[in-house]
């Protein structure tokens, strides 16, 4: 009985032993990726190209711009035929939680997926000495994606003068957007219709319509109206406290004013225009306008609360809300969908809600340090792949008679079904559009032959894109697309301010944590205070920030500004 | 946790036991399936208790994760500076005491109430259904179990609804934007979470009560009431003040998940506790020097703590744990 006993514990010793071995050899294999074998196979048939030999290599891309179906680029039409060509494939691991732990745990270990975008934390990779320098690798094996970029080379090189990351869209020539992706002030539009079409200008004006259709019908659906909510969660806090800019008629250039003057950065969080906007959100509080729980519900609620057609009006930019609206717009109602204002604090204010053209450097996708130099050839020459220009147009208007169609006059459009066909989610996961319309490199624009890069921006689409529901809105406006009613975007030769690098343990770097952290703390009782009290609530506040070193983040943002305007503006003469 | 530390004091007591090298190994070869039970949990301990210390190295320098040891920039006690004399790190010293306390407190009363109550139940049936309802929210994810809570505590929630309908409040509360409720939450939280789980351990120590016993009281005409406090409760001392002790020694991890998912800008002056303190200054901001800073500074304070606890124990009269 007790040898018995033995045996079965040594099994089990023995068992443990092997897991733990196991696991062992598993981080010694991930720390060189499983391209390690294949780099060994490489080195044999070195003569061959890695395109024709026939193998197959593939590599781990961890994208962390947003949540998403974790894919290999090969199960997608697209990838299919980029993996044919330069045989190589991804598998593409996406974002679940917060970008900066998760990558924060990349560089404590020091474990990098070999081809990765880190979003928000791309400077902290970099700073880290995560990602290879590209500069030599682009110019000796990749020449469509030097020719693509060529006009931004100098802004993508860091202080160091190398390159680490290639960012998404490359400006060749400005095409005004149909549609919206940047922020906007949103009212359903069956409270547009049911007040007959006003066209709020002033954040005055947006309020009173919500007012006004408030008071008369406190339910929608049964469930009370919702007058106002905001989208407060985690690092998404800017979708409130961007605001006041964009009220004073600026573009989203992050922490800062930008004077165009001078080109001096200021922040505006303890400003006036600030202060009017809280006295706003106070005021609309008061009149139980105000979601009460816009400072406790998350992202996933704050969707939710958005689709179930309660809310009257919100801000947010339509990437961010995407989800929700496109759920709205897929249904069979039109008058439960949202449209987008361009409000301002005063009628004279010109609205900046359209980005200006600019090239943005980072996030961008980069090659990891560790990475042997027979994959980064390879991931090089795949990306070169992609930036031709005939790959481009795969990636945007897909392939010719199937999704798209090309007139007499050379001129590219797409029919009604393929229009349908191709803004459908499961067509475009299964094509491959979902995976490689962004994120890759990828140029903005036109192309040479004067087709607009991005189909919706190709009058030929867009005039085609719009149905019944939405003509009824376009007309009543007077209006050809939904981003009639929005100003032109000036020049802004440095936009965007946010791309400025922060220094991973800088002043700057802790203000905007300190900020971010008194606004979340302050805002919301500003807000719910009684109106009497604004002003106390107000100057504490203030008297907080004032204690913040937001010198050192203004000082940050002017020098960043000002080197890059003077880089383009260099360039372009 | 507790697995690990019941083993750990079978083996003391074996080593206690033995007096003389003879002894010792006599009883070694006698009980080896238990030590060898014990080998991996000691390299466990060895591999994430001990080896990680070479990490507070960290904690006086800016470390760099690209530099090499020999690289990094010395700054001394920079980081402790900033800790402790950032405003706010007071706030959230005092909300990880307050928040651990309560959970301590109520965490002990719950469980062994329940594994009291559990233990006299006679339906067998009726004890299973109860024990398994009441422990099988530990398996819940706190992101599943703060989705849950939030949504009970939301304005429409049914919480909300049921004290609308009994005329206790007259205008309906957002529980979670009240900074002072949040203690209360998060107490009531943990335990509708953690008390069946947590009172398995002590219906085990239950179960090694003599039966004799019970029954010598019955016969002596004591109540039942009087057998739970007479023979019951002390039966379960030991198990209780060694499971004290440690908690103790735990004092300043409160817990981090449910104060991080539960936390917003409204309740933050209650809600924040050290370890949230240190993902939003130390690791979200790549600055790990810090987070290690913290965590040495959370290190020092459980030792006191347990220190503190098991000799006062011991001074009482009531056996520590080592």
């Amino acid at each position: 009985m007790g040898w018995k006993k033995n045996t079965w514990l040594l099994s089990l010793l023995a068992a443990l032993l092997l897991l733990l071995a196991a696991c062992s050899d598993d981080s010694e294999e991930t720390g060189s990726t499983d391209s390690g074998d294949d780099s060994s196979e490489e080195s044999s048939n070195e003569e061959n190209d890695s395109g024709d030999d026939g193998e197959v290599y593939t590599y781990d891309f961890f994208d962390a711009s947003g949540p998403g179906e974790d894919i290999n680029t090969a199960e997608t039409t697209l990838g299919k035929m980029f993996e044919e060509e330069t045989g190589v494939n991804f598998d593409i691991e996406h974002i679940v939680g917060d970008v900066n732990q998760k990558i924060g745990t990349m560089i404590a270990s020091g474990e990098y997926p070999t081809l990765l975008n880190a979003e928000q934390s791309t400077d902290a990779v970099i700073d880290a000495g995560g990602f290879v320098a590209l500069n030599d690798l682009i110019k000796e094996h990749a020449p469509n994606l030097y020719k693509m970029y060529e006009p931004y080379w100098e802004l993508m090189k860091r202080d160091d003068g190398n390159i680490y990351v290639i960012s998404s869209g490359a400006p060749h020539g400005y095409r005004k957007p149909a549609n919206l992706n940047q922020g906007a002030w949103w009212i359903k539009r069956d409270v547009l219709k049911e007040l007959g079409y006003p066209e709020p200008k002033t954040l005055e004006d947006y309020f009173n319509i919500i007012e006004e259709y408030t008071v008369e019908n406190p339910q929608i659906d049964g469930a009370e109206t919702i007058g106002f909510t905001a989208l407060t969660h985690d690092w998404r806090f800017f979708a409130l406290s961007n605001q006041p800019m964009h009220l004073a008629g600026y573009p989203n250039d992050g922490g800062a004013l930008i004077d165009m003057e001078t080109r001096e950065a200021e922040v505006y969080n303890d400003k006036e225009i600030t202060k009017n906007w809280l006295q706003k959100l106070n005021e609309v509080n008061d009149k139980g306008l105000f979601d009460q729980e816009a400072f406790t519900q998350n992202y996933d609620e704050y969707l939710a609360k958005i689709t179930s057609g309660r809310v009257v009006g919100f801000f947010d930019y339509r990437w961010q809300v995407g989800q929700a609206l496109d759920t709205l717009e897929e249904d069979d109602d039109p008058y439960n969908d949202y449209m987008g204002f361009p409000v301002v604090f005063d009628e004279d204010t010109k609205d900046q809600y359209l980005d200006p053209i600019g090239f943005t450097a980072s996030p961008g996708m980069g090659i990891t340090a560790g990475t042997p130099e027979e994959d980064q050839i390879r991931i090089i020459k795949y990306l070169d792949h992609i930036a031709k220009e005939e790959t481009q147009k795969l990636i945007t208007w897909g392939i010719e008679g199937e999704t798209y169609e090309v007139g007499e006059d050379g001129r590219y459009y797409r029919t009604e079904e393929q229009i349908d066909e191709t803004s459908s989610t499961e067509f475009r996961d299964e094509f491959g559009f979902s995976y490689f319309e962004w994120g890759w490199p990828r140029m903005n624009g036109e192309y040479e032959d004067g087709n607009a890069v991005e189909p919706p921006k190709q009058e030929e689409v867009a005039s085609l894109m719009y149905d019944e529901g939405d003509k009824e809105f376009l007309d009543a406006y007077e209006i050809d697309t939904f981003t009639g009613l929005f100003s032109e975007p000036d020049e802004r030769p440095w936009y965007p301010a946010y791309d400025a690098p922060i220094e991973t343990g800088s002043e700057a770097q802790l203000y905007e944590q300190q900020l971010d952290d008194l606004m979340k703390r302050k805002f919301p009782e500003i807000i719910f205070a009684d109106p009497g009290e604004f002003n106390a609530q107000w100057t504490s506040f203030k008297d907080e920030f004032s204690g913040l070193p937001f010198a050192a983040y203004e000082e940050v943002i002017t020098n960043f500004v000002q080197n890059k305007a003077a880089l383009v503006e260099g360039s372009a003469e | 946790m507790q697995s690990e530390s019941t083993i750990k004091t079978k083996t003391m007591s074996q080593a206690d036991d033995n007096k003389g090298l003879k002894g010792f190994f006599k009883k070694c070869k006698q009980q080896q399936a238990l030590l060898w039970m014990t080998v991996p949990f000691v390299i466990w301990v060895f591999i994430f208790k001990y080896l990680p210390v070479w990490g507070w190295s960290m904690a006086f320098q800016d470390y760099k994760p690209a530099l090499s040891f020999s690289d990094q920039e010395w700054v001394g006690f920079k980081h402790f500076l900033f800790l402790f004399t950032d405003d706010r790190f007071l706030g959230v010293l005092r909300n990880t005491l307050a928040q651990s306390l309560i959970n301590l407190v109520l965490g002990f009363i719950t469980a062994i109430t329940l594994a009291v109550l559990i233990n006299e139940l006679s339906n067998m049936k009726f004890k299973r259904v109860v024990q398994t309802i009441s422990y099988l929210p530990h398996f819940l994810s706190w992101v599943v179990a703060a989705a849950l809570v939030s949504s009970v505590l939301s304005i429409e929630g049914i919480f909300n609804e049921i004290l609308m309908g009994l005329g206790l409040i007259d205008k309906e509360i957002l529980w979670l934007g009240v900074g002072e409720y949040f203690w209360g939450i998060l107490g009531a939280a943990e335990t509708w979470k953690n008390v069946g789980w947590n009172a398995i351990i002590y219906l085990a120590a239950i179960s090694m009560i003599d039966q004799e016993q019970y029954e010598a009281a019955k016969i002596d005409g004591a109540s039942r009431i009087q057998r739970i406090l007479h023979i019951t409760i002390p039966g379960m001392k030991s198990v209780i003040i060694v499971l004290l002790i440690m908690n103790i020694g735990y004092i300043l991890e409160a817990g981090f998940e449910p104060q991080y998912l539960l936390g917003n800008g409204q309740n933050v002056e209650y809600s924040e506790n050290i370890d949230v303190f240190v993902i939003k200054y130390g690791i979200s901001m790549f600055n790990f020097s810090l987070a290690t800073a913290a965590g040495m500074f959370k290190t020092v304070i459980s030792f006191i703590f347990l220190i503190a606890a098991n000799s006062l124990s011991k001074k009482m009269g009531q056996g520590g744990l080592y």
